[in-house]
């Protein structure tokens, strides 16, 4: 495993600017999840360190080496498709053992089968073993897939959103143990993904890629409790953070310089009393039950809301009920939408 | 009045049964979605609904008319396969008149309607620029614009935010509700995502190979699981099941796991020796130091204002959702203890959940509403 560096990276196709100025460190072990919508430069940028894309500026180092000149099959990198690609022709035993039969790598075939033998317990595919591999369940599928890329050993592995394609219940599940492979075999693995979820879920580290720009890089707990700025506060959160431009809700103590106010429900007091000098009044459109929480909908003046309530029992909680809304420590931004303390 | 009544429904494709005697209402202006795996049979009675498909047997009403072998362009409904396609040279406006084009409509009434739905769903205030340039959410309210702009009685949708990012699924699920909210339409919504079920539905249809499982409100569903297969398929984390064989002590209200003694809500039905399964959602999992049941956490997942825990104890495999200031580390020993109130008990053989005292004082609690 090894270090892995971005330096001033730009790609562009065409006229459009895909990657912008971009630096990124990932260090040896540690896994770093890219976060961003469709077209912020998230594939691109795994592309970039995997040789499949050179860029027009800047250079990548893996191990301080130079690589930017090198083919992929000299950068030692291993990349995880977002659909599972296997050899449908073989058991998951020769998909497994495939990457460590070419040329390159001349391992001895009792050591093919100890690390083939090992990475199929780490995935929990090692029943499966001489199955052909169109034999097996969507998630068996992906399994092995991400077992194939881990029977190697290279500086780092590259995965484009490799749990997108599976239901809920199995990304759930492929969550936990991808996180506990790479922490059993300390492997340095830069992910990305559109999904919230999965980063704050696996990462070491987050970075909040937008139009081809890294905006902030940082521990799960520290973005989502931290924000640069407005984008950023609104990658993260379920229910997704209240912006409200300041004086809809009153509270004292503001940044001169904010212009609006961020609201993640963890900010947000709800009680079904008269608002007090602190409070403001604000009406429920509708309650969204979700089981494990309810999301109130609220309307405060023209502006919409939404929060989680906890201990109010279901049969108080009816549209059109009022209630009164405190702020508590919220975050501020200033006009840019930069935020400001 | 589009009040959707289905009665003894059954279609068979050979020796397959796609649907198996399907009974239930959806009341006029109701938002239904019939939730469930592929293959279970939801988009085979959605798609007999609208007139797609001819069942084998049973009955189909529509605001109190039988339609069940009428043509589907007899009916009045919408049928919308996907919403997310836009015409990319044409603007806003045109967009979205062009369902009521194909129909044939006069040119004034287009017009009328097209800005009644846009006001709808405000975007009146770009009707006349191109979709090129939108951001995404407006792209989306256009897309929604010109799926609704006919104005049926009854909408029937099948899948239709299925291949949509995550993010703007959320928006688009509570963009949906918002709109039915104010126009009232008579909804079917056919989904395998619990999630989009759970924010929707005003009730709920949980399906599994051609049988309606459970039919209900969202959190009667979540609350009171009427069997396994319903119980592990709501919820993300699902329900965790300890499995057990020793009974259900003193008065059914206590029960043995791991030497440790748990209280239970009291069973009011008689429980046969075998295999049984306590089911604990993962918010109703704690963690106690002095309970005698013990697991070694496994992984923490942190989500902001909470964190899932997942243990690894004799039961198998377990999940907690912990508030997210609450420290744990991977390989710690902990106790687990259980909110007591709001545990379910099934029979592990059948599938089926043990009516409970949790359930009779749910179910006064909601004719309680009706009265009030």
């Amino acid at each position: 495993m090894a270090d892995v560096a971005l330096n001033q990276i730009s790609k562009t196709f065409g006229k459009v600017s895909a990657i912008r100025n971009l630096d990124l460190q990932i260090d040896d072990g540690e896994f770093v999840v890219l976060l961003g919508p469709t077209g912020a430069g998230k594939t691109t940028t795994l592309r970039l360190i995997a040789g499949l894309e050179r860029p027009e500026q800047g250079s990548v180092t893996i191990n301080n080496t130079n690589v930017t000149g090198f083919a992929p099959a000299q950068r030692d990198v291993s990349f995880v498709f977002q659909q599972y690609s296997l050899y449908p022709h073989l058991t998951v035993r020769e998909n497994l053992a495939f990457p460590l039969k070419s040329p390159a790598h001349k391992l001895p075939k009792k050591a093919i089968n100890e690390r083939v033998q090992h990475i199929a317990e780490l995935v929990q595919i090692s029943h499966k073993l001489d199955n052909r591999s169109t034999r097996l369940s969507g998630g068996e599928m992906q399994r092995v897939a991400i077992g194939r890329a881990l029977v190697r050993e290279p500086s780092i592995y590259l995965m484009d959103e490799p749990l997108s394609s599976l239901d809920a219940k199995l990304r759930g599940d492929l969550r936990v143990e991808l996180k506990r492979i790479q922490a059993e075999l300390g492997a340095t693995m830069l992910y990305v993904t559109h999904d919230q979820i999965e980063a704050m879920t696996m990462a070491d580290r987050i970075g909040i890629l937008a139009d081809g720009e890294l905006i902030q890089m940082g521990p799960p707990r520290e973005i989502y409790e931290n924000p640069l700025n407005v984008h950023v506060a609104a990658r993260l959160g379920q229910p997704s953070i209240n912006l409200l431009p300041m004086g809809t809700l009153p509270f004292h103590n503001a940044p001169p310089t904010a212009a609006t106010m961020g609201l993640r429900t963890e900010h947000l007091a709800v009680s079904l009393d008269q608002p007090t000098i602190n409070q403001a009044g604000a009406v429920l459109d509708r309650v969204e039950q979700l089981g494990d929480q309810n999301r109130l909908h609220l309307s405060l003046g023209e502006h919409r809301l939404v929060t989680l309530i906890d201990g109010v029992p279901d049969t108080v909680l009816k549209p059109g009920l009022q209630v009164a809304l405190e702020a508590q420590q919220p975050l501020f931004f200033d006009a840019s939408g930069t935020r400001i303390h | 009045m589009a009040e959707i009544r289905v009665e003894a429904l059954h279609k068979a494709f050979g020796d397959f049964i796609a649907v198996k005697q399907s009974d239930f209402v959806v009341d006029d202006g109701e938002f239904f979605v019939m939730l469930g795996p592929s293959g279970c049979g939801k988009t085979t009675t959605l798609r007999m609904i609208a007139g797609l498909e001819l069942p084998t047997s049973g009955k189909i009403s529509l605001g109190g008319k039988d339609v069940t072998y009428q043509r589907a362009r007899e009916r009045d409904i919408a049928f919308v396969f996907q919403l997310f396609a836009l015409y990319p040279h044409m603007n806003v406006r045109k967009n979205m008149a062009f369902p009521l084009k194909a129909m044939g409509m006069p040119r004034q009434q287009i017009k009328q309607r097209v800005e009644e739905t846009a006001q709808l769903l405000r975007i009146d205030h770009i009707l006349n620029k191109p979709v090129s340039g939108l951001a995404g959410g407006d792209r989306q309210r256009v897309a929604l614009g010109r799926a609704i702009v006919r104005r049926p009685d009854c909408f029937l949708m099948d899948e239709p935010l299925g291949t949509l990012d995550t993010e703007f699924r959320d928006l688009m699920v509570n963009e949906l509700r918002d709109l039915h909210d104010r126009i009232n339409a008579t909804t079917v919504y056919v989904t395998h995502d619990q999630l989009e079920a759970m924010s929707m539905a005003d009730k709920i249809a949980v399906m599994k190979d051609g049988i309606i499982e459970q039919f209900g409100t969202p959190n009667q569903i979540y609350q009171h699981p009427a069997t396994m297969f319903v119980a592990d398929f709501m919820g993300s984390p699902s329900m965790n099941f300890l499995h057990f064989n020793g009974p259900i002590t003193s008065d059914n209200s206590s029960l043995t796991l791991g030497d440790q003694l748990f209280e239970v809500p009291s069973v009011l039905e008689d429980v046969p020796n075998g295999a049984k399964a306590l089911g604990v959602r993962p918010e109703h999992l704690l963690l106690n130091d002095h309970s005698k049941l013990r697991a070694r956490v496994y992984g923490s997942e942190y989500l902001g204002t909470n964190q899932i825990i997942t243990l690894e104890s004799d039961f198998g495999i377990l999940k907690a959702r912990l508030p997210s200031n609450q420290q744990t580390r991977i390989g710690d020993n902990v106790g687990l203890d259980f909110v007591a109130s709001e545990l379910s008990l099934f029979n592990a053989d059948t599938g089926h959940a043990y009516t409970t005292q949790r359930d009779i004082k749910s179910q006064a609690q909601h004719s309680g509403n009706h009265h009030g």
